[in-house]
C-alpha cells in the first residue's frame, strides 16, 4: 500500500486499475441487502479509511461484468451469501452523473458518492432499481 | 450499535463487497459488537442480519481512521456450519 495522504487518508488513486472505463453495455451489480442504511453504512466507513482528489471518499462498492466476468459468475462466485442483488448498466450510472472507479482487483469497482447522507444513498438505490433473487445463494434459513 | 433484527446477533458486520487490495473484506473495530472478540484467528458471526456470513479475523491494523479489521468470509452458510456441529454433539442444542 503507498503512503496515507496528509489528512491521514489512503488516497484511492493508488489503487486504481490501470484499465479503460467500462462499456456501456457493462452490468454493474450490487450484492444485497439494497437498503438505504446498508450504503450509507459502507459509504461511511469508506470514508474513513480512503480520499479521492484528497478528500474524504464516500463510495459504494460493486462488481461488473468485465473480463471473464459474467453475471451468473458474479452471483456464483462472489455474491453467494446474498439473497438479493440489483444491476443496472455502466451507461445508466455514467447518465445519472456517477462516476466508477476501477478500483482494487477487478471485477471491484466504487461508485463515488458526494457524501454519506441517507438520500444519497437513496438515489443511488433508485437508479439501481428492484432487487431480484439471487439463484445461487446457498439458503438455508 | 445495536445488530439484532429478528433474533441475529452479528458479532462485526461487514459489507462483502468491500474489500481492498488484499481481497479480504474490511470493517473497524468499533463497528464490533464486543471488540474483545475480534482477534486475529477469531471466528466470527459478519455481514448482517438478513445475511450473516461466518468469518475469520485475518488481521488487525492501526489506521488513521480506526482499527482495520480484514477479515476472510468462510464459505457456506452459517446454519449448515451449525447443522454439522450439531451431528457431531458438538453443540448441545
Amino acid at each position: 500500500m503507498s503512503s496515507a495522504s496528509g489528512d491521514g487518508l489512503e488516497p484511492i488513486e493508488a489503487h486504481l486499475r490501470d484499465e479503460a472505463p467500462p462499456g456501456h453495455a457493462v452490468v454493474v451489480i450490487r450484492g444485497g441487502p439494497l437498503s438505504v442504511e446498508k450504503l450509507v453504512e459502507h459509504a461511511v466507513r469508506q470514508a474513513r479509511e480512503f480520499s479521492c482528489a484528497g478528500a474524504p471518499m464516500y463510495s459504494v462498492s460493486v462488481d461488473a461484468t468485465v473480463g471473464s466476468w459474467s453475471l451468473d459468475a458474479i452471483l456464483r462466485d462472489r455474491l453467494w451469501s446474498r439473497s438479493t442483488y440489483a444491476a443496472c448498466s455502466a451507461a445508466g450510472l455514467h447518465d445519472a452523473g456517477y462516476v466508477l472507479l476501477a478500483t482494487h482487483g477487478s471485477p471491484h469497482y466504487d461508485i463515488v458518492l458526494a457524501d454519506g447522507e441517507p438520500a444519497t444513498a437513496a438515489t443511488l438505490l433508485g437508479v439501481f432499481g428492484t432487487a431480484e433473487v439471487n439463484p445461487f445463494k446457498r439458503r438455508r434459513r | 450499535m445495536a445488530h439484532q433484527v429478528e433474533g441475529v446477533e452479528i458479532d462485526i458486520p461487514c459489507d462483502v463487497q468491500q474489500v481492498d487490495d488484499t481481497g479480504d473484506v474490511w470493517v473497524f473495530l468499533d463497528e464490533a459488537r464486543d471488540p474483545a472478540r475480534v482477534t486475529p484467528g477469531a471466528i466470527v458471526i459478519s455481514g448482517d442480519p438478513v445475511d450473516p456470513v461466518l468469518a475469520r479475523v485475518v488481521s488487525l491494523t492501526e489506521r488513521p481512521g480506526g482499527i482495520k479489521v480484514h477479515l476472510q468470509v468462510l464459505p457456506g452458510d452459517p446454519g449448515d456450519h451449525a447443522d454439522a456441529l450439531r451431528r457431531a454433539h458438538l453443540l448441545s442444542a
